[in-house]
Order: structure tokens, then sequence, then C-alpha cells
């Protein structure tokens, strides 16, 4: 079992504030690094803009970017102004939003008009290092490695400050790092795709950004299909904790409540992504064993905890869930690794079962006394109370 | 002419032309471009991506096209012998008539595509790497993916009971999978010729699409898995109903398949079916299980299952369409359906061919208060209650499908089964009883 300290968001800020500052660079030098664009060259950048503005691109338990991005690093590297880049990535943003007949969303232009200024200026900042460095001209190819490879650098920095800052007031899910491993795919892709409209403008000029971006659509479609099949995975292991619930044998809800707090202890304790998914499912499907038993018959916690681990392992790659569940029947016999989870497990269950009545500081002294006898760890309880005090649960 | 003598005679001829064309080419080809062409095209054949059931992705294509572009599609039409290892490593049986097949059928496809490529860019005076080679590259893998599947549906169509035509248009509706790969396609060939370092950028969304679709598939079928695990548990306390759901999704899935439904309607027919009766989970066992007709009391918490079973599923996002389809599986075409007594005309084709599938599979099982109908006296009831209960369409689907997959009647508990007299009653889908009749309400 892995615990990391609690995360903080101020790394991520502190990217944004130093990408927001590149864009002021561009007027600070000159603006003079890559050669203007012409007219017709920012219609075509506008057009692509507004095609690929509602289109996101996403990994599994991430949210989604827009695919303009890779139009706006095409931009950049294109020689575009940060103030011309902002400009039209607002306009495609409003024209969608009109076509759509739908409010434009500030924190989407917030991402968009980030990612503009700071992309144009780090392609500004970019090529005039490769100027200094080897006295490369730029605009003469149409594109400096310089320019591109500070692109590709804050293409990987957009979706991470996406992930990890709480922009449009959503909470964000991990740290900075951590957010890393559930953007680099996206990122890439918006890289390559972006390298690779800068590689062919001499040869293709304004379809460039067309060819380049059909490959990104190949990988959008691909991730699409994963991230959706990822959610229908989760949401139906969650629809199944309904199930006992059906004769009888739990109270309504008890299975999603319990997974919805076991969620917030995991992340109070800061436990790996992939262990705390499986502590949530283990939430989930704690009571599944109630299926199998004789309705009429009175079990004990154990037998349904078996039973449960039963069905599950019959789902073939839910062995750590499947093991959670069977000793949360007995946790006393947890293997150091499954401590956590299993207390995490026992301690929601019966705070659920008690109902608490949503009241903040609800575990008293004698209750958290009580909990860590019965759960054996007590740095579970404590982060359960934590997450009571500021975020009561719902009355069972 | 015997089914496989015109196997034979079919493969023969594909093998036949595409050696023809290979030697018809062969006096232009460099050597060292044959080379690297036959290379990547076995790279692109090993590392093939199944992304389901008999559709394979392989990258054999974009290095056609890369070759036509750059090399000339003399060289293309070569790729044929990067091809012939990986058949020979991957075939379990009929090695050398699939050798010959494949090869025939590469070295043609290369040679339409190229022909159509050469064609255009001298229709319209382009030069490669102008903006009118993308337009050639476009049609060059038109006429590669046409040449290719009208060959693949030729085989099946000589050496199964499938028709050319069934098995090509399906197929057909796929082309639009090759538009990334012309793109992609054409940037490799304008980067090999000036910057061949930059290829290693344009792989990097190749590799990010086939990653998500190797996750994708693996993703779904540990879905597939989990959702069997949870119904069969389901299933497993009542077992004149096991295996029952099964059965259902396999039968509806054969059926929309007879019937043309495509390929994610067909997905979202499986759930449907395979989860249609999880709702009895919140059903007395006793009622599902007595042995005879039930009262008005217990009718009604049978009524209650389909209801149940959309509850439970209701917010999986994924399986939104599939949960009308669980809610309504007790309706008819007449309107005397529960829970919601809906008409015909609310009733989606999915829905209907769900309904069949279960009342036939009801019907041709053995139960606790009957024994298993005969296949054929089972679709006689289901025919003399088109109209009025099933969609006569589907009914005639399932009628083929029972046919040809020789479906047989589920009897694995007749002999257990509480029959106390030994003369059951008939299993009759809607014949009016007294008492409720068991196969109305399956």
């Amino acid at each position: 079992m892995s615990v990391r300290t609690r995360r903080t968001s101020w790394p991520a800020a502190l990217v944004a504030v130093l990408v927001a500052a590149l864009g002021s660079l561009w007027w600070v030098l000159g603006g003079v690094g890559l050669s203007r664009p012409t007219t017709g060259q920012l219609a075509v950048l506008a057009v692509a803009m507004v095609v690929t503005d509602p289109w996101g691109i996403r990994q599994p338990g991430s949210p989604s970017v827009p695919m303009s991005l890779a139009v706006v690093g095409a931009g950049a590297i294109k020689g575009v102004d940060p103030a011309s880049l902002v400009a039209i990535v607002v306009a495609a943003h409003l024209v969608v939003s009109a076509i759509n007949r739908r409010a434009p969303s500030r924190s989407a232009l917030l991402v968009r008009v980030g990612a503009a200024w700071g992309l144009a200026g780090a392609a500004m900042l970019g090529s005039r290092a490769a100027v200094a460095e080897w006295g490369a001209t730029p605009s003469a190819a149409g594109v400096s490695i310089g320019a591109a490879s500070l692109v590709v650098v804050g293409l990987f920095v957009v979706p991470v400050i996406v992930e990890s800052l709480p922009i449009g007031g959503r909470s964000p899910s991990r740290g900075p790092v951590h957010a890393i491993g559930f953007t680099w795919m996206v990122s890439s892709a918006l890289a390559a795709s972006t390298m690779f409209a800068a590689l062919m403008r001499p040869s293709l000029g304004s379809w460039s950004i067309v060819v380049a971006l059909l490959p990104l659509l190949a990988v959008r479609v691909g991730l699409e299909r994963l991230a959706v099949a990822a959610r229908a995975y989760e949401q139906t292991i969650r629809a199944m904790s309904r199930l006992p619930e059906q004769f009888g044998a739990v109270t309504e809800g008890h299975g999603v409540r319990v997974g919805a707090l076991a969620r917030q202890v995991a992340d109070e304790l800061g436990l790996d992504s992939e262990v705390a998914t499986d502590v949530v499912r283990s939430a989930h499907l704690h009571e599944l064993g109630r299926i199998e038993l004789d309705r009429d018959a009175v079990t004990g916690r154990d037998e349904v905890a078996a039973a449960g681990a039963s069905v599950i392992r019959e789902a073939g790659t839910l062995d750590r869930v499947a093991r959670i569940v069977e000793l949360h029947g007995s946790p006393a016999s947890s293997p150091a690794a499954l401590r956590v989870p299993v207390a995490i497990i026992v301690a929601c269950c019966a705070i659920d079962r008690a109902g608490t009545g949503g009241e903040p500081n609800a575990l008293s002294a004698d209750a958290i006394g009580e909990l860590v006898s019965d759960v054996g760890v007590p740095e579970v309880v404590h982060a359960l109370s934590r997450v009571l005090a500021s975020a009561p649960v719902e009355a069972s | 002419m015997p089914g496989q003598t015109r196997l034979l005679t079919y493969v023969a001829a594909t093998g036949v032309a595409g050696a023809g064309v290979t030697v018809w080419v062969l006096p232009h080809v460099r050597l060292v471009a044959a080379l690297a062409t036959v290379a990547a095209v076995l790279v692109a054949e090993w590392f093939s991506t199944r992304i389901r059931d008999g559709v394979e992705v392989s990258l054999t294509n974009i290095v056609v096209l890369v070759a036509i572009m750059t090399v000339g599609f003399e060289v293309a039409v070569l790729a044929w012998v990067g091809v012939v290892p990986v058949v020979v490593a991957r075939a379990s049986d009929r090695v050398f008539m699939r050798v010959v097949f494949n090869a025939g059928q590469c070295a043609i496809s290369a040679f339409a595509a190229g022909a159509a490529y050469t064609a255009f860019l001298t229709g319209v005076s382009g030069v490669f790497p102008d903006v009118r080679t993308l337009a050639a590259a476009g049609l060059a893998a038109l006429a590669y993916s046409v040449t290719n599947l009208a060959l693949v549906s030729g085989v099946v169509a000589v050496s199964s009971p499938d028709g050319f035509l069934a098995t090509l248009l399906p197929a057909l509706r796929l082309l639009v999978l090759q538009v990334p790969y012309v793109a992609i396609a054409f940037a490799a060939a304008i980067l090999l010729e000036q910057q061949p370092w930059a290829l290693v950028v344009l792989a990097v969304p190749v590799v990010i699409a086939r990653h998500a679709m190797l996750a994708f598939q693996r993703l779904d079928e540990a879905y597939d898995r989990l959702v069997r695990s949870f119904v069969k548990t389901i299933e497993i306390k009542d077992r004149y109903t096991r295996g029952h759901s099964e059965r259902v999704a396999t039968l509806a899935v054969l059926v929309a398949e007879e019937l043309g439904v495509g390929y994610e309607q067909r997905r979202l027919t499986r759930y449907a079916a395979l989860l249609h009766d999880i709702g009895k989970i919140g059903v007395s066992r006793c009622v599902i299980n007595k042995a005879g007709p039930l009262d008005a009391d217990e009718f009604e918490q049978m009524k209650q299952h389909p209801g149940i079973g959309a509850d439970i599923l209701h917010d999986i996002d994924f399986l939104a369409p599939a949960i009308d389809i669980v809610r309504s599986h007790h309706e008819r075409l007449d309107g005397r359906g529960y829970p919601d007594g809906l008409s015909a005309a609310q009733l989606s084709r999915i829905v209907r061919i769900v309904t069949a599938a279960d009342a036939f599979d009801a019907m041709t099982s053995t139960r606790s208060y009957r024994r298993a109908m005969e296949v054929a006296a089972a679709i006689t009831e289901l025919r003399r209650c088109a109209d009025t209960q099933f969609d006569p369409q589907v009914v005639e689907a399932l009628a083929v499908v029972a046919e040809r997959v020789a479906w047989a009647p589920t009897r694995d508990f007749a002999n257990e089964a509480t029959m106390a007299t030994g003369d059951a009653p008939s299993a009759g889908v809607i014949t009016p009883r007294d008492d409720v009749p068991r196969d109305a309400l399956r």
C-alpha cells in the first residue's frame, strides 16, 4: 500500500502563471521571432478552430481538453501573435456556443485563452532561442525546431493544468505530478499533431492543419470509446450495489453511500488511484453476497463477505476487490497490504448503518474509540472523522 | 458446383490474378525500395489489432499508400511478400489456401490502388506532394479497401451461406476508418521524402490510437464478463431459468444480425437481453419458482420486475438505450402488455427482438410448471401471436435463425421438475386460462 502526502495545486497554479507570462514576452522581446501569417491563413485557422472546438479528447478518468488545442499549437508555431490567437480562439468558441445554442462556458474560455496566450509566447521564445543558438532562420521553413519544442512542452502542460486546477468549480481529483499519468496520451497526440502540421506546412500550406487533425481524430475516437467503456464499468458496479436492496437486505442506497464515503476517505488518506478505485468498487459490492444467500436465513457478516467474494471473482478481473470484500468479514485477518482498504469498508459501512444524521463532527471520542477497536486501523478512523466533520454523510 | 470446389476455384483464381500483376510489375521494381516496403508490411501485419469479432485493423494499407506515393505502385504490389510469413505463422488450418488467397488479394488490391492513384494524378496533372496528391491518395485508399473487401466477401460467399452483398455492404460502412489512414499515409510519404527523422512524430498518434483500441478491447471483454457474472449469480438460485438470459442474448443477437441490425445496436441488444430479467431479484423466489399458475397478487408482484430492472440500471449512461428495452420486454404490439401498456409505435425494433427471443426461449425451456416445447411448436405459437404480441418480421427472422443454428429445447431440469401428474400443461404463450399463464409472464 503506497500512501502519499496530501496533494496541493500550487505547482499547477505556478505553471499557469508562467505560461500566461510567456505570452506577454511576445511584446517585450519585439514579437518578430516568426513570420506573420496572412489573413487567409488566419481565416483557415479560425475555421479549423470552429470545427475542432466542440470536440473534446480525454483519457479515462480525466476531464477532456478541446481538440482545438492542436490548432492553437499549429497557429502558435505559424507565428500568430498571442492577442490574435486569443481573439481567434474566443471568436471560435463563441461561434460554436451560438451554433449549439448554449451560453459560452467561462471555464472553457479560460482554458482556451490561457493556452493560446501561453503557447504563442512559447513559440516566439523558442524560435528566438533557436536563432540565438544556431543562427537559424525560422521563417525560411515556416517552422523552427525551437518554437515547436516549446509549444510541445506547453501542450503537455495545458492538460495537466486542466486536470489539476479547480477550473470551473470542479474539484481537482489529483495533483499535477500525478495528473501526468492521466494526460500523457492526450498531450502526446496533441503535440504530435501540432508538430505534424508544422512539418508539412512547406508542402501543403494551410491544408497541413486538416491533414494533421485527421490522425488526432483517430486518437480521439479510440480514447473516447475507452473512456465510455471505463465509465460504464464503474457505473455497472455501482448499479450492482443496488441488487441486495431490492429484497430489503440493506437500506436503500447503502452501497452507493458507502462507496461515496469510501472515496472521500481514500482521498483523505492519499491512496494511489488504482487502490482508491478498488476501495470504491469494494464499498459498492460489499453486500453483494446477500443475493447468493437464503433471504430468510440469519447470516453473519463473514458469510456475506465470503459469498460476495465468490460472486465478484466470477467477473475475472476484480481479484483485489474480491479479496477486500472477503476480508471485510474478518478484518483482523487482513494482510498488511490490504489493512487500510478493508478498514475503510468496515468503518464506512458501520457509519452508514449507524446513520450519523449528517451532523458535522458526528464522531465523538467514544465513537472513534469504538470504531478503532472494530476496524483496527486508527488512521482510517481519524480520516473518516475528518471527512465527516467537513462533509457530513446523508442520513440513511 | 460443390462448395469446396467453388472455394478452391475462387482462391486459385485470386492467386493467379495476384501472380499475374506481380509478374507484370516485377521489371519496374527497385530492389532496395521493395525490401523496405516488404519489411514495413511484415511489421504492420505482425502488429495488426483485432478490434472486435471479425474486424482486424492493420497498418498495411498505410504502407501500401506510402509506397505508391514515394517509390511507385509497382513496389506496392509486392507488399504481399510481407503478408505471407504472418499468415503462415498464424493460420491454424488450410495454410496453403490462406497464403494463396491473402497474397493474391493483397497484390490485386495494391494494383487497383496504384492504378487509381496514377490515373487520377495524370488526369489532374498533379505532382507529389501537392494537395492534389492528397485527393489521389484518398482515391487509392478507396480502391484498395473496396477491392480488398470485395475479394474477402467473395470468399465468404463461396464458402458459407452468407451472400456476397450481405457480407460486403456492412463491411463498406467501415470505410470511414480509412480517412485518418489516408492522412497518415500522405504525411508519412511527405516526411519520408523530406525529413525521415520526423516519422517518429507521426508514429505517436498511431501508437496511441492502437493502444486505446487494445485497451478498449480488454475493457470491453472485462465488462462483458462482469455483466455475465452478475446475471449468472442472480439466475443460479432459480434452477429453471438458469442460463435463460445468456440464451436470450445469443438468440437476440442472431436475430438482430438476420434483420441487418448494425454492430453497435447488436451490442446493445446483447446487453439488454442479458439484463432483461435482472429485476426478478426484487420478486419473491416463491413466486418465481412456483409450480403452477400465479394468483392475482403474485402476478402483480411479477409485473414489477421490468420496472425494477430499469431502476437498477438507470444511471449506467452506456446502457441508457437498453433500459427502455429492459422495461418494455413484456409489452405487446396490441398495447395489452405491461408495465406501461405501450402501443406498437412505441416499441423499438430491438425491444421486439428481445421480446420474441425471450418468449421463444421460455417456451423451449423446461420450467417449474411445464415441460419444454419443441422448437417447431414454439415457432408456430409465435406465429399465432404475431401482430398482436410479437412483430411478424422478427418472428420470421427468429424462425430462420432457429433452423440455421439447429436450436434445441433446454430440458436440463426435466427429470427434476416438480410436475407431479406427469402431464404438465402445454406451454402456450397466451392461451386463455382461469389463472395467469406463466409464459405470458416469462
